[in-house]
């Protein structure tokens, strides 16, 4: 029986950034494998490695020295026109800070990765109206991104990082901007596009009630891995007791 | 990154700040109507000329005081060496068909108790020929009165009824520098011819104009031969004037022969280096307005530099952000452009409007130079001044862009 290739494996994965030549090491070597369909969050403290470690998984920055596989291809030496090429074909972004265009609206903000693919321009409203109607903003489509509440420019940051149903979605500190209600609202709807579509997510978070919802938790530490445990039981819990809500 | 997209991409974050997109766009649009009303009242003046230079007829060739090395035109510096026997040498030759000498002088003239400015116009019978004008009432001056030195005058339309109103002028007796003179003739109503408004001319004949304002020297001859080549005419007419001039082999003409086809192509090459001139003037303005629309797009990349980094990290490729942000430069200068043309236009026809109301025989028209010219000029300005702001955009690092506050 032939062994499943992870969507995503990295081995001994270094990374520094270099000022006049003068290294600062963030990354000390990682070897980790994540499964197409798993929820992963990512714990540690400030400056443990955590958002260099998503920003070169999710292909916004290069590794120094290791391997990076992504769905079986070697990505470790990418050119700037290949990263992006990747960044919007095969994974999708929420961000701490929604990042949505200011004066626009939901419609135009979740198709604006669109507008960096080959989908036609006739189709483009098709995909966009789907991905807003899987987290629940069908009726705000035309509100501009400046009336909504917090909780829901987080949905639209989700249904933008959907549009283009990318294989992995990178979600970074995704309810740090929020308060508790609108930041399990956010969380519930990761959850069940984990649950519900398989999609996989990696989720950098330093709450654990946030990484609860994983049900998978890498621990970073001064950049190194220093823990990855599974959380199935407190996950489903969640996941059931939100979901039926 | 699609056309389409780019274009509405710009059309939309330029909306996102009109205020600033206007004053933006005002450098642009003064520059660009700078340029079309220069170019359109240059073009319409070199119109004028020519058409002015046309009236007088066809075939002309005009003799001049000074040397050809002194340039196409007399001036006041040119010393005067065309005499009246001049003229009356060149018209014993059977190739002549027309000609005439002049002398002019800004004078007052009294009559009936009325005293009032003119120009007070020296010539000769071939007057009414070479310019196809007639009297309205009584006769033109004759050969007769040239030979004679009479003091007879013929008196343009307006200068006449400010004089006499609707009396009959003709046999009255009109005053010019302390002369008396016999009105004989008063002329159809004519308008401008050059930059003259010849309904003031004060027409006495050229030989009595001379004693008036005792000069020896004519300012002037204007010449029409029957030969077949105005080249040959002026050939002659130089072999003429050099001989009577006792001009020796060798030697520079001290008079300067001109035919009309060269007056009408110094008198436009004057408007085009004058159209050019003011026309640099103006584009310095363009300068300025390109150096405002690089500031604003700095300032725009700088505010924008987390929309820069989002849009990096959902997928576009440096060359998508440096597309964009120069098409939006592009159309910042074109829309400036367009609405330049338009109130340039506006402002030529206006300006055409005024000056033909104490001008006749100027006319409008769009200058399509100008109009070339604004559209790509503004294009260029897009391009060349939206390109620093545009690379900086897309060579900026996603991450950092994304962290920027």
């Amino acid at each position: 029986m032939s062994k499943i290739e992870p969507v995503i494996r990295i081995q001994g994965l270094k990374k520094a950034y270099f000022n006049d030549d003068i290294p600062t090491h963030v990354l000390h070597g990682i070897d980790v494998e994540i499964q197409k369909g798993e929820f992963v969050a990512v714990m540690g403290p400030s400056g443990s490695g955590k958002s260099t470690l998503m920003q070169i998984l999710g292909f916004l920055d290069t590794l120094t020295e290791g391997k990076y596989h992504f769905e079986g291809r070697d990505v470790s030496k990418l050119t700037d026109d290949e990263l992006a090429t990747l960044r919007g074909e095969k994974v999708g972004f929420i961000f701490q800070s929604f990042n949505l265009l200011p004066k626009t609206s939901v419609l135009e903000n979740v198709k604006l990765p669109l507008l960096y693919s080959d989908v036609p321009i006739h189709e483009r409203n098709k995909l966009a109206m789907e991905a807003i109607g899987i987290v629940g903003l069908g009726s705000r489509v035309n509100n501009l991104s400046n009336q909504l509440s917090g909780g829901e420019r987080q949905r639209v940051a989700i249904a933008r990082a959907l549009v283009r149903k990318p294989s992995v979605i990178f979600a970074d500190e995704p309810t740090g901007n929020l308060d508790s209600k609108n930041g399990q609202a956010v969380m519930n709807t990761l959850l069940e596009l984990n649950i519900t579509k398989s999609h996989t997510i990696i989720l950098v978070t330093h709450e654990t009630d946030t990484a609860a919802y994983a049900e998978r938790i890498l621990t970073l530490h001064d950049g190194l891995l220093v823990g990855d445990r599974r959380t199935d039981g407190e996950r489903h819990k969640l996941g059931e007791r939100e979901l039926r809500k | 990154m699609h056309i389409r997209d780019l274009m509405k991409s710009a059309l939309d974050s330029l909306g996102r700040t009109k205020g600033r997109t206007a004053l933006t766009m005002l450098g642009i649009v003064i520059g660009i109507s700078s340029v079309i009303l220069v170019l359109s009242i240059s073009e319409a003046a070199e119109r004028y000329i020519v058409s002015t230079v046309n009236s007088f007829g066809t075939g002309l060739i005009i003799v001049a005081n000074g040397p050809p090395s002194s340039g196409h035109f007399t001036h006041a510096f040119a010393e005067e060496v065309l005499t009246y026997d001049d003229v009356h040498a060149l018209k014993q030759k059977s190739w002549i068909d027309l000609a005439m000498a002049s002398v002019e002088q800004d004078d007052k003239i009294i009559a009936n108790g009325v005293e009032r400015g003119g120009k007070v116009t020296g010539t000769m019978p071939d007057e009414i020929k070479f310019y196809d004008i007639k009297t309205s009432e009584g006769l033109f001056l004759a050969q007769e009165d040239v030979d004679a030195r009479s003091r007879v005058t013929v008196l343009g339309y307006e200068i006449a009824r400010e004089l006499f109103g609707d009396e009959i002028a003709v046999g009255k007796t009109a005053k010019i520098n302390r002369q008396n003179f016999r009105v004989i003739g008063v002329m159809e109503k004519t308008g401008t011819r050059g930059f003259d408004n010849v309904d003031r001319n004060i027409y006495i004949p050229v030989t009595a104009a001379q004693d008036l304002y005792n000069k020896k020297h004519v300012m002037a001859l204007i010449v029409r031969t029957r030969l077949a080549s105005i080249t040959d005419g002026m050939r002659r007419i130089q072999d003429v004037l050099r001989d009577r001039h006792n001009i020796d082999f060798g030697e520079e003409d001290d008079f300067n022969v001109l035919s009309q086809e060269e007056l009408v192509k110094t008198a436009t090459q004057i408007t085009d280096v004058l159209g050019l001139l003011l026309s640099a003037i103006a584009a310095i303005s363009l300068v300025v307005g390109g150096i405002g629309i690089m500031n604003i797009m700095y300032v725009s990349v700088t505010e924008r530099t987390r929309e820069i980094g989002l849009r990096k990290a959902l997928g576009a490729r440096s060359r998508d952000i440096l597309s964009q942000f120069l098409i939006e430069a592009i159309v910042l200068t074109g829309v400036g452009g367009l609405i330049g043309v338009g109130l340039g236009s506006l402002f030529s026809f206006l300006s055409i409007v005024a000056i033909s109301s104490f001008q006749s025989g100027w006319s409008f028209s769009i200058s399509t130079n100008g109009v070339l010219l604004g559209f790509g000029v503004s294009a260029v300005i897009g391009i060349v001044f939206g390109y620093a702001p545009a690379r900086k955009a897309s060579r900026l690092n996603p991450i950092e862009a994304l962290r920027k506050e």
